[in-house]
């Protein structure tokens, strides 16, 4: 049999476990994650007065996966000037974390980011690092942390400019930003553009459409800020669903089973219940092929995919947030993304919105008596 | 619908590339190598806790000692620790262990900034006299005119090795300045290296040990230096060469003294600080 899947046949004969990773280690460059990477990476490589980014788009559409391609093929531009510069570190990448109780913690803030360039310079440095390595590692920052911010901030600030730090990706921006009232916020916007300015690096936030609240809250920081829409897939474009079939082709070639799944025929429906998302549609994916691989199937079954769909309240909420984002996102920045808005339209006046009436209050209409036997 | 699926080329990998070797610390330069007003080690040390924003002692403590203790297995932990701020320990019987300790820290600070020249910062004849010893003083000494002129002028403030040996007593740029080693607010002494030393700046009170109205000495000093300097032209000759003469006779325990000496800038100043455009 002539064996025409793009991995190696061997990969039939391995564990489940390492035909599951195999699968888990696909990244599907689509149309979307392209256009958002050509996007970043011309405002990082042809810098003008832009020092702050948002990467906007909602759950599960891809945005950590854009960041860490992004953060890749930085390194690997930079690798050349690396090889002069040994203290030079063009990217990081850091995930934000929420602010406890409301009150944002500017030293735990500074003391990940340092963490996160020393261990860097750590792991990148020597392969024969041991524990002495990251004992130190643990040594400089218990240092810090018994500091005040403001010094923490300037050690910061110095190690930024030192290692030469073009690009800063924070994760999970969301979280730097969502805090109790407006103008709480509008000072977390200033302080992070102040770090920016300061220290030279771009910082890259990604995040969902809560990201939005912010951008524009100052006229400063408006000017020096630009935004970035990662969309989901969406059911009315023409253009949208033959990506997503593209998408899903290629996912179904690559699952490590006997037989192929026909996964396409169902485009619809695996559209429809992944929202458009991509890692969502993957998480999926993985999820019935880890089914699969237990009952030691052929090929992935109709029911192992419908056995891990999300649950709807799952899917609901969502979407609901998705919609709530791109509406905010089509009426505050895009202009670029009207056309695939406006396509959005219909769906949504197909749901007629439910009247609630009184508690209490009954319908006025007509009660059926007697037996009613029309039951067209 | 029929849509052609990926190609491998269209799948992305998000493997990071493997790094060339990234230095733990920054590769600072040391100043004025290949001169006699190279830096001195304890000083580059001191240089290279500022730099980071932490104190030597942290520095030390957290990036050097680790990897000196690998170095020196026979040594413990608290000797090394003794060897680098203990001013009176084991003097007398350690010139050979301190010359080890200071080709060890050497050869660690080499491999903690990927730097390769910094051999060059002990060029004494023999490595044991890098840090106290009987050539050298065992306190910090500074010219205050150097240090000021160097602050107004936005360079580097550094410490030289020179103004360690303890046959130096006046300052080499400055003929009448006294190399000083008590500070002038509160009148302490300190070690070349101690838990907090930053160049220029006393480790006990840790206020400014430069000159502050530098400008107007400066140009005294230039007046008088130069009305003085024609005088003992007229009176012996070749003043310059004089001033070599005395220099090379005062480092006669530097490596290539002769070499070092006559290579000398006349007025050598260590290079202007870096501000933020240059990054």
């Amino acid at each position: 049999m002539n064996f025409q899947r793009p991995f190696p046949q061997e990969l039939l004969t391995k564990s489940s476990r390492e035909r599951l990773n195999y699968f888990h280690s696909i990244t599907v460059g689509h149309l979307r994650l392209r256009q958002a990477l050509d996007a970043l990476l011309m405002n990082l490589q042809q810098p003008t007065d832009i020092c702050v980014l948002f990467v906007v788009g909602p759950a599960g559409v891809g945005k950590t996966t854009l960041r860490l391609r992004a953060e890749k093929l930085l390194l690997e531009e930079a690798l050349i000037s690396m090889s002069h510069n040994t203290c030079q570190i063009p990217v990081a990448g850091i995930e934000a974390i929420p602010a406890e109780g409301g009150k944002f913690n500017y030293k735990d803030y500074y003391l990940r980011v340092l963490e996160s360039l020393d261990n860097l310079s750590v792991t990148l440095s020597t392969k024969n690092s041991n524990v002495n390595f990251q004992n130190h590692a643990i040594g400089s920052n218990t240092y810090f942390a018994s500091k005040s911010s403001d010094i923490v901030r300037r050690a910061l600030e110095q190690t930024m400019r030192h290692h030469q730090l073009t690009a800063l990706m924070v994760d999970e921006a969301q979280h730097l930003l969502m805090l109790a009232g407006g103008k709480q916020m509008l000072h977390q916007m200033n302080w992070i553009k102040s770090i920016a300015n300061v220290t030279g690096t771009v910082h890259i936030l990604f995040g969902t459409y809560d990201l939005l609240n912010c951008c524009h809250l100052s006229g400063q920081v408006s000017r020096r800020s630009d935004d970035i829409h990662l969309p989901r897939y969406c059911s009315d474009s023409k253009e949208d669903v033959t990506e997503f079939i593209r998408i899903l082709q290629t996912f179904q070639t690559h699952l490590p089973l006997i037989e192929e799944p026909p996964l396409v025929e169902k485009y619809e429906y695996l559209l429809d219940y992944s929202l458009g998302c991509i890692s969502i549609l993957k998480t999926w994916l993985t999820r019935a092929l880890r089914t699969a691989l237990a009952e030691n199937a052929m090929s992935l079954s109709w029911q192992h995919i419908q056995h891990n769909e999300y649950s709807k309240a799952r899917r609901e909420q969502i979407q609901q947030e998705a919609k709530a984002g791109e509406q905010r996102w089509q009426d505050e920045v895009g202009t670029q993304s009207r056309t695939q808005m406006e396509t959005l339209a219909p769906e949504d006046l197909s749901q007629p919105p439910v009247k609630r009436g009184r508690v209490g209050k009954r319908q006025a209409k007509r009660d059926t008596v007697g037996i009613n036997l029309d039951v067209s | 619908m029929l849509v052609n699926s990926y190609t491998n080329d269209g799948l992305w990998n998000l493997e990071k590339p493997v790094m060339p070797q990234r230095s733990r610390l920054f590769p600072l330069e040391p100043i004025g190598i290949g001169t006699i007003y190279v830096e001195s080690l304890s000083g580059y040390v001191a240089r290279l806790a500022e730099y980071h924003s932490t104190t030597t002692e942290q520095l030390i403590l957290s990036k050097i000692l680790p990897l000196m203790e690998r170095r020196m297995s026979q040594t413990s932990p608290t000797d090394i620790i003794n060897n680098f701020f203990g001013i009176h320990y084991s003097l007398a019987a350690a010139n050979e262990i301190k010359g080890i300790f200071a080709t060890t820290l050497i050869q660690v600070l080499e491999e903690l900034t990927l730097r390769q020249d910094l051999t060059n910062l002990s060029p004494l004849k023999w490595a044991s006299l890098t840090f106290e010893s009987s050539f050298l003083r065992l306190y910090q000494a500074w010219c205050p005119l150097c240090y000021g002129s160097w602050r107004t002028q936005n360079r580097i403030i550094y410490n030289p090795l020179l103004w360690l040996v303890n046959t130096i007593k006046f300052c080499p740029h400055h003929e009448h300045q006294t190399l000083i080693e008590h500070c002038l607010h509160c009148n302490q002494q300190f070690p070349t290296l101690t838990r907090c030393s930053r160049p220029g700046y006393c480790s006990s009170c840790h206020l400014w040990l430069g000159d502050f109205g530098i400008n107007q000495n400066l140009d005294e000093q230039v007046v008088t230096e130069n009305s003085e300097n024609s005088w003992q032209y007229l009176l012996m000759g070749d003043v310059s060469s004089h001033r070599r003469d005395k220099l090379t006779w005062q480092c006669m325990w530097f490596d290539d003294v002769e070499d070092l000496v006559a290579n000398e800038p006349s007025q050598f100043l260590p290079p202007k600080n870096q501000t933020l455009d240059d990054f």
